[in-house]
């Protein structure tokens, strides 16, 4: 019999039970348990034999505590334990990921693999990792490796999906979503973020009927109305698309794709004045967003305010040129694990894209990397002064559109 | 032609897992006489609203097994095509960047005999680590058989002198005979047309290059009547600058992306008058820092001057307007036609420029790298364009071509243009698609919507490693043909056996005031139901290539052509009333004061 007292686990005998007192200790790190993982290292300290256990704990708690070069550290002393070095590779590896050491992280994460097939949870970082650096093709066998090893999830389908959808490869995309929407539980918000999916690859594809098709199970929610609104332009129904975009245009004032699509209708009735009206608001909240920014310039050429039309173009093209940058810099910072400037650099242009979250995480990176340098100080004092309002509440995961 | 590239989007969506001069000749109406016009020559050059629809065809999106086309192309192994065959020199095993591009094609009448002749730039191979070149093909039709009369035509000494890529066709002596430059690495080459079945390739004053080009288009920007020329650049590689690059199993060497390269200024020569050339790249205010493949010159907006669109690798294309004094304003970020639909750069190979939808305003065509949509540009006016792949079909077709030449014809007669593109990958280990791809055929449904029909049609649905494209007559049926340069492998006439119940009309502009090769011509022909066909006389366009300069038109025989108006570039304007149809008409611009009709070329 096992009887728990806090977090360490004693035997009938008062004996302590390191195995069970580690495993406890993982958890509570996981779940960001400080107390808990200080209790379990207290006690694994007292054994010599477990001291790469403690090597991790104390690892995990530096990570939790931002210190992620101390982590690494820690992390390297039970490197050298059979034991344990499985786990040390793979948190070393997912302190490089978030640190946005893609390189090393794969690296870390590829020797976890090679000991153990079966970790799923290194092979979905690495999945992220790979499809970090925009090496898709690896991305993609890692997702296969986790379909192999979680047969029943539909998750890596979808992610598969997503991966060949984002590069335009939607004739493989459909199968990935197809088989995702097979193993999907009906009526769940999964089924209906793999069939929005699904549907708009066959509307890229101009498999308008059957993108109608795949969203038919569907609740008429509104993004999925938005979908099938599309669907119909697409086959000419403009009536049925009209009907179904103002249902939703309200709650989906802020869809890229519902804008859009209820412009380029307003377009096809020549009602330019509404579309335009439309598509100013729109852009008042988004101001950066280039698909924005080119319906804005479509619809205002075609009601011959060309000057307009121009100036969007010319906004589009200066926030493309950003993007290009921050696309060079993410790319020079996938090589170069060690330059603290290029993070710097990626936090500014992602600032200058309206990418404070994103901006953030740059930030965090290069404080990781060197905690004492006074430019990367300056520049997270300034930073958090100028958004304090991302440090109040939990952190959320900011994309593009 | 890029490797896979991280998007922006990618790099942003990190966490989504975890979870000879031009003086005029002494005079033309003894080759060509005319037949006096009886129509002004006011004609409307502003917008309309799109032509009414004709009355045969609205292709709707449809289930590919259910689709069918009338389009027919079937390749003809006429006599010498087999023999004649583009080499890249990849068998000697370097995997440079050099071995991509392969070379073009161009269709051209050499002999003035009324049939169009084909030449064919052969590439080039390497002797050690030195470039070499191949030959400059030259194959005469004989009423439409042809014959190769390389050795004739060029001889050894006046031959290709360097590792070669396109062909540019136009008369710049204003002798009557097409002449051709020829580009590629670090050179270019002036072939002039003897005018008996001859080329000789006299050094021409001004004129050289030791950059590498992939293609060329003339035009006369400054009003001169002169034809200038604008060369595009592509990257600084050289055997001194040549990276090792992998294939994706990382240990086969392959052919590197230009990202390991610096860009190569593009370059313009202006014609001095007198045979010669000078170099005004930066008077003329060509940008910098093109990676420069695909490029056409003609009229884009309209307005009696000559304009460029350059298709660039890995980066935004350019759309330059011409003042008409030869200043170039760069209209790449306001323009809308140099990005993909996300407001990226694509990488574009092969561009044209044809009024796709009718509506008398020439829109935009880029082919582009896979994983990239092919565009096409809907013509907005005042140089602005929409991207308008989606709503016409295009993206249908998917991102797994590499797309190189390309031209918008009307294979079916039916007023509209086809989009025809020849594929093929840059590199020898291709990881998303073969090497070796069939051809896009995109038959226009009444300029609302286009569909693939290429594994329907014989000659199109065959894989090759597919470069430069041109369209050819080369029967004179009113049937444009294509014939495309592979590289490596044989050229090939496809044949176009369409049938079609339509009528053509062929028409060869010979300008006085401008240009002999009048590039930058516009032409409508208003057909009996009201509705007006487009055509512009362009340089350049597709890949590496030219294609006729006989401008093409057809239309269903429910209507009559009731006029055709010439606006030539001088500002001359030519009416015909009721041209006679179903033949090829040459038509010789007015001098001041006069007018102008049309007379048959002789069948």
């Amino acid at each position: 019999m096992v009887v728990v007292a806090g977090a360490i686990v004693l035997s009938m005998s008062n004996a302590v039970d390191y195995e069970q007192t580690y495993a406890d200790g993982l958890q509570a790190a996981r779940l960001g348990n400080t107390q808990r993982v200080n209790e379990a290292v207290s006690v694994l300290s007292g054994s010599e034999a477990w001291r790469p256990q403690v090597a991790i704990l104390t690892g995990l708690q530096h990570k939790s505590a931002g210190r992620y070069r101390e982590a690494l550290v820690s992390l390297a002393e039970a490197q050298q334990s059979e034991a344990t070095r499985e786990e040390s590779f793979l948190q070393a590896g997912l302190i490089c990921y978030e640190l946005k050491e893609f390189r090393e992280a794969i690296s870390l994460l590829q020797r976890v693999t090679a000991w153990n097939a079966d970790n799923t949870l290194a092979r979905r970082m690495l999945a992220a990792a790979f499809y970090d650096i925009g090496a898709m093709d690896q991305a993609l066998d890692e997702i296969g490796q986790v379909t192999r090893l979680a047969p029943e999830d539909y998750r890596p389908h979808f992610m598969k999906g997503e991966i060949l959808k984002d590069y335009e490869q939607f004739q493989l995309a459909t199968g990935a979503f197809s088989a995702a929407a097979d193993l999907a539980v009906a009526g769940s918000t999964g089924e209906e973020d793999v069939r929005v999916g699904w549907s708009e690859c066959l509307v890229r594809l101009g498999r308008y009927s059957e993108a109608l098709d795949v969203l038919k199970p569907l609740q008429a929610t509104p993004v999925v109305m938005v979908r099938r609104a599309q669907a119909c332009y697409f086959l000419r129904q403009y009536d049925e698309a009209r009907t179904m975009i103002e249902a939703v245009l309200p709650q989906m004032s802020d869809d890229i794709d519902a804008v859009t699509l209820a412009v380029s209708l307003y377009e096809q009735e020549r009602d330019y004045s509404a579309g335009m009206q439309l598509i100013s608001s729109a852009l008042k909240r988004q101001p950066r967003n280039i698909r924005l920014l080119s319906a804005a310039a479509d619809v205002f050429g075609a009601a011959g305010q060309q000057e307009q039309a121009a100036g969007f173009r010319e906004r589009s093209a200066s926030i493309a040129e950003l993007q290009q940058r921050f696309s060079e810099l993410h790319q020079a910072a996938v090589q170069d694990i060690d330059d603290v400037g290029l993070r710097l650099q990626l936090a500014d242009v992602a600032e200058q894209l309206g990418k404070p979250r994103i901006a953030r995480t740059w930030l965090e990176a290069a404080v990781g990397m060197a905690p004492q340098d006074d430019a990367v100080q300056q520049a997270w004092t300034t930073f958090r002064e100028a958004h304090a309002d991302l440090f109040d509440g939990p952190r959320t995961n900011e994309t593009t559109p | 032609m890029t490797s896979p590239k991280l998007s922006y989007h990618l790099a942003l969506a990190a966490a989504v897992l975890l979870v000879a001069g031009c003086g005029r000749p002494a005079s033309e109406e003894g080759t060509e006489s005319v037949q006096p016009s009886t129509g002004e020559t006011d004609i409307s050059t502003g917008r309309k609203e799109p032509a009414a629809a004709p009355p045969k065809k609205l292709i709707v999106p449809s289930d590919a097994a259910s689709q069918q086309t009338s389009l027919s192309l079937v390749e003809s192994s006429r006599d010498v095509f087999p023999e004649i065959v583009t080499r890249n020199g990849d068998e000697h095993g370097y995997a440079t960047i050099l071995e991509s591009l392969g070379s073009g094609c161009a269709a051209l009448d050499i002999d003035r005999d009324g049939w169009d002749d084909v030449l064919v730039a052969g590439g080039g191979g390497f002797d050690e680590k030195v470039c070499i070149s191949e030959p400059l093909y030259a194959v005469r039709s004989r009423r439409g058989r042809f014959e190769d009369v390389t050795a004739m035509a060029v001889a050894a000494d006046q031959q290709a002198q360097f590792y070669n890529h396109g062909l540019s066709v136009t008369d710049v002596d204003s002798d009557g005979f097409m002449d051709v430059v020829l580009t590629g690495y670090q050179g270019v080459q002036l072939f002039r047309n003897r005018g008996d079945g001859t080329f000789a390739s006299p050094e021409t004053p001004g004129l050289q290059s030791s950059q590498w080009s992939a293609s060329a288009a003339w035009g006369d920007f400054n009003g001169d009547a002169c034809p200038d020329l604008l060369l595009v650049n592509y990257v600084n590689w050289s055997f001194d600058n040549d990276p090792p690059c992998y294939a994706a199993d990382g240990k086969t060497r392959d052919n590197c992306s230009p990202k390991q390269f610096e860009a190569l200024p593009d370059e313009f020569f202006l014609s001095t008058g007198d045979g010669g050339y000078a170099d005004a790249t930066e008077a003329t205010g060509v940008r910098p820092d093109g990676m420069g493949l695909g490029l056409v010159v003609a009229d884009i907006d309209m307005d009696g001057h000559v304009d460029a669109y350059i298709g660039n690798d890995i980066m935004v294309n350019f759309l330059y307007r011409n003042d008409g004094q030869g200043h170039l304003e760069d209209l790449s970020r306001t323009s809308g036609a140099c990005v993909s639909r996300r407001g990226t750069p694509d990488a574009s190979m092969g561009i044209d420029v044809a009024d796709f939808d009718g509506d008398l305003l020439p829109d935009l065509w880029a082919a582009n790298f896979e994983q990239e949509n092919f565009a096409l540009y809907r013509n907005q006016g005042h140089m602005l364009f929409r991207h308008s792949s989606d709503m016409t079909g295009i993206s249908a077709i998917g991102s797994k071509y590499v797309g190189w030449g390309s031209a918008m014809v009307d294979l079916d007669l039916d007023g509209d243009h086809e989009i025809a593109v020849c594929n093929g990958h840059v590199v020898k280990h291709p990881r998303h698609a073969p090497v070796k791809q069939s051809m896009i055929l995109l038959e226009n449904g009444n300029g609302t919507y286009f569909e693939d029909v290429a594994h329907l049609v014989e000659a199109t649905a065959r894989p090759r490693n597919g470069r430069g494209l041109a369209v050819i007559d080369f029967d004179r049926d009113g049937r444009p043909d294509l014939m495309t340069s592979p590289v490596n492998e044989p050229a090939a006439l496809l044949h176009n056996q369409t049938p079609v119940d339509g009528h053509w009309l062929h028409v060869d502009l010979i300008g006085r005031q401008s240009p002999r090769h009048p590039v930058g011509a516009i032409l409508k022909l208003e057909l009996s139901d009201g509705s007006v066909l487009l055509r512009l006389q362009k340089s350049g366009g597709s890949y590496a290539s030219s294609s006729t300069s006989t401008l093409l038109f057809g239309f269903d025989t429910q209507r009559q052509a009731r006029k055709l108006t010439v606006n030539w570039p001088s500002g001359a304007v030519s009416e015909i009333d009721t041209p006679e149809v179903d033949r090829r008409i040459s038509l010789v611009e007015p001098r001041a004061g006069q007018s102008s009709g049309a007379t048959p070329v002789p069948q």
